[in-house]
């Protein structure tokens, strides 16, 4: 298999995290796509490591999985406050701030 | 049995020195906060620690008695100081905390310069190296972005006390983040491979989104915060897939390697503008370039005002020595590629934040306008791609964070009373109700107007200079109208505060020593280094040195 | 065609459906199990490429760890099943952009490395005892720095999760100003006596 069909799965994830990004309007699933985003990171960089043969891809990875489950710790901290002030998790439905 | 000795790596502390500082002052206000009343208990040994740690520094470092070795000075220093603060401030934690948190960005300034002076100085320029198996640079870059954000932490840290006091979102873990998120800011501006760049980054970020949201009880700040962490999720992704590419590409993690994989005549050079636009995403995201600027004026209105402060001033440069490095640096062989598309984006950043300022009323969302506005002056100083662009740009940077903290500061002092958003018609008549505030805030309005002689003035003809050399007329020419643009809608600022007559029932602003302090010494810096720029200009011009 | 080129291209197209479902699915609950499907199919990706280890620790955290959060979340704000709209308004823009930036990608790819076939020799890295010495002696600095992400994302949760503000130390007095809340967004909803109450008692 050459090395560029792993490159073209990871650029099918990516574009469609970002497709999904773009569509959702709810926070979490919106947060999901995102996931989506940095899994198509990954692929990428594991298939990089393959072709160049060098541990940094691989070690670059780690990073991005660490990073990736702070971000949720984080993120769905903030989202499920908000829902509880707010009632809903509707992107569209900013009251207060305006556009 | 494999000999591990030779994998071990090359460690040098004296490059990350201020960061430790920090990250010591952090780890200390944390077990204090974990401790409670049995502070002491902590706080002694800690304390006895690192003075231990500094005794032994000076015994091991120093080479003669004359000359001691200034990080054990100040460590001793350091660690006596915590102890008495902690004895002599027992009945207010709060006071403590900040005090606490003020003494570990102090020592991390006073290490800074020591960096300068001890570690980095050639005589003329500064000596450009890497250290830590090649992921932190230690150059001119790295340290005047350091000088920058730990300045701006320990103006904001007393400017905001009694701010955050009165709004009652006061919390423990409050400048233990703060502090995190300026180490976060330190690393970016010295980082020299991807990932160190990227961990940075999130250290940053994730500091500013909680801080952000901070305020628990306001639905404008959860909102924001919210706001923030989305748009800064997905730009963290699409930065992460930029490097992806360019490792696919170069097969390179560190800014130099790609470089040097990009200059390979049979790279795939289709493939690397790609992730070059995809980086500019992400990382025009954090200092706000238009069209990436969608989150700033929410995230500046709904964040704490002095978080507000903290974001514009040292954010702003901390991503921009990122984006510094990662253009001039990593996708210099591109420079023909990405140089029109960047310059495009200042001036749309300089044209669409004075525009969208002058039908303002909120007077944070006003400035947060004026902050995409001044991205795009600062980056006429990256598209120069010269040393005089470089040092302009670091230059610019310090100018804008002094002042907006200046700037910022103020509309805290009337936030504090008014316990809402502050209008321009809050600012009526404060020339005549309270002076002192007025003639602050007017100075750091004229300073963001950029109107000699102020600190202001200074940063601009940099920039200015810098991209006239450069060949950059048209963009410094709508630098130009822009500023005279916004100049229209600081001095409506000004003229709300002294041409019109208060409202009767006014609220009075209000001062607290930390407030007098901070703002006093930061209006200083704009009067002064307005008048006499050559100390920090010298400093910047000879900081045009990249490691590469 | 070899049986990896078949089994690669059964999981290409399990994962890249799965994804495909996570952003169209309008259950909820269906879009994170999606999300579990793509993450466990790059998983086995990572097997196909002799990622053992970096497999392991995606089905570990990713697998193990987020989804469940996510699920957790989704439980936690009461996902309202089948109601939400997907008709966005930046719809058409969303299609659009990432449907050029895929086309992008697909032709630059396939004209970059349409025909590499992998290097015969085993990658050096496969090893994590390879993996290991990377992280601890050139990438040892982004490890250190990564202590410090997951302090302030750990004290972020804290902050963001504990019920009531308050120092674990003795307060002398705080007066909250309660005056001129008529357009304040600030909701002072707490009894005064709560500050500052932290772990004393």
């Amino acid at each position: 298999m050459p090395i560029g069909a792993y490159y073209l799965v990871a650029a099918v994830l990516f574009a469609t995290g970002l497709a999904g990004v773009l569509i959702r309007r709810n926070l979490i699933v919106l947060f999901m796509c995102v996931e989506l985003m940095l899994n198509a990171v990954n692929l990428s960089l594991v298939a990089a490591a393959r072709m160049w043969g060098g541990p940094e891809g691989q070690v670059f990875v780690f990073f991005v999985i660490v990073v990736a489950a702070a971000e949720v710790v984080v993120g769905l901290a903030l989202i499920v406050n908000i829902f509880f002030r707010r009632g809903t998790l509707d992107v569209d439905a900013q009251h207060l701030l305006r556009h | 049995m494999t000999d591990l000795t030779q994998f071990l790596p090359d460690i040098a502390w004296s490059s990350v020195a201020p960061e430790i500082a920090m990250t010591v002052a952090v780890v200390v206000l944390l077990l204090m906060t974990v401790a409670g009343r049995r502070r002491m208990w902590v706080a002694t040994p800690m304390g006895l620690a690192i003075a231990g740690v500094g005794v032994a520094l000076l015994v091991v470092e120093s080479t003669s008695p004359a000359d001691p070795s200034l990080p054990g000075l100040l460590a001793i220093v350091a660690g006596v100081a915590l102890v008495a603060l902690t004895f002599g401030l027992a009945g207010v934690p709060r006071a403590l905390h900040a005090w606490i948190a003020g003494l570990g960005a102090g020592a991390a300034l006073v290490l800074t310069a020591w960096q300068i002076f001890d570690v980095a100085w050639t005589g003329s320029l500064f000596a450009a190296s890497t250290t830590m198996e090649g992921s932190v640079a230690m150059d001119g870059l790295a340290i005047f972005t350091r000088i920058t954000v730990y300045l701006s932490t320990l103006l904001v840290l007393p400017i905001g006390f009694a701010y955050v006091r009165d709004r009652n979102i006061h919390r423990p873990e409050f400048e233990p983040l703060l502090l995190l998120s300026a180490v976060g800011m330190a690393l970016l501006g010295a980082a020299n491979d991807v990932i160190t760049l990227f961990i940075a980054l999130e250290v940053l970020s994730i500091a500013l989104y909680v801080l952000t949201g901070s305020a628990r009880r306001d639905r404008r700040s959860q909102e924001a915060a919210v706001k923030y962490f989305v748009l800064g999720a997905v730009a963290s992704a699409i930065l992460l897939y930029g490097f992806a590419l360019s490792y696919i590409a170069t097969g390179s993690l560190e800014l130099p390697g790609i470089a040097l994989g990009m200059a390979d005549p049979g790279s795939p050079l289709r493939l690397l503008a790609v992730s070059m636009v995809l980086v500019l995403v992400g990382v025009g995201f954090k200092v706000a370039l238009v069209p990436f600027q969608l989150w700033v004026p929410d995230v500046y209105e709904g964040a704490p005002t002095n978080v507000t402060a903290f974001m514009g001033a040292a954010t702003k440069a901390a991503g921009f020595a990122a984006m510094l490095r990662l253009f001039v640096v990593a996708w210099a062989p591109l420079a023909d590629l990405w140089v029109p598309i960047v310059a495009v984006l200042a001036g749309l950043s300089m044209a669409y934040g004075a525009w969208a300022a002058l039908v303002q009323d909120d007077v944070k969302r006003l400035l947060a306008y004026s902050a995409v506005a001044h991205a795009g002056y600062a980056t006429i100083g990256i598209v120069s791609l010269s040393d005089a662009g470089l040092s302009a740009t670091m230059w610019y940077l310090f100018t804008y964070a002094i002042t907006s903290i200046t700037a910022l500061g103020g509309i805290i002092a009337i936030e504090r009373r008014n316990h809402r958003a502050v209008s321009i018609s809050d600012l009526n008549g404060l020339g005549r109700t309270s002076p002192a505030l007025a003639a602050v805030m007017s100075l750091a309005l004229l300073s963001l107007a950029g109107i000699p002689p102020t600190l202001g003035f200074e940063g601009k003809l940099g920039v200015f200079t810098a991209g006239m050399l450069s060949g950059l007329t048209w963009l410094v020419v709508l630098g130009v109208v822009t500023s005279v643009v916004s100049a229209f809608y600081y001095l409506r600022l000004m003229g709300a505060m002294f041409l019109t007559d208060p409202a009767p029932d006014a609220p009075v602003p209000a001062y607290s020593h930390g407030w007098n302090a901070g703002v006093t010494v930061a209006a200083g810096l704009i009067v002064y280094l307005g008048l006499q720029p050559s100390i920090l200009l010298d400093l910047a011009e000879r900081a045009a040195v990249l490691a590469r | 065609m070899t049986s990896l080129d078949i089994v690669f291209i059964l999981v290409a197209v399990v994962t890249g459906g799965a994804a495909v479902m996570t952003v169209t699915s309008r259950n909820l609950v269906h879009a994170a199990l999606f999300l579990g499907v793509t993450l466990a199919g790059i998983g086995a990706t990572f097997l196909l490429l002799a990622a053992d280890f970096v497999a392991m620790v995606q089905v570990v955290v990713y697998l193990g760890a987020i989804t469940v959060l996510f699920l957790f979340g989704l439980m936690l704000t009461r996902a309202p099943i089948g109601r939400e709209t997907l008709d966005s308004r930046n719809r058409p823009m969303a299609m659009v952009v990432s449907a050029a930036l895929f086309g992008i990608l697909v032709v630059l790819i396939v004209r970059a490395f349409g025909s590499n076939q992998f290097p015969a020799t085993e990658p050096i890295s496969s090893s994590v005892a390879d993996l290991g010495m990377a992280i601890f002696s050139t990438w040892v600095f982004p490890f250190e720095v990564v202590s410090m992400m997951l302090l302030a994302a750990l004290v972020g949760a804290v902050l963001l999760a504990r019920r009531q503000s308050g120092d674990s130390g003795t307060e002398t007095r705080v007066t909250p100003i309660r005056e001129a809340l008529d357009d304040s967004t600030e909701e002072l909803d707490r009894a005064p006596a709560e500050l500052g109450s932290g772990g004393e008692r």
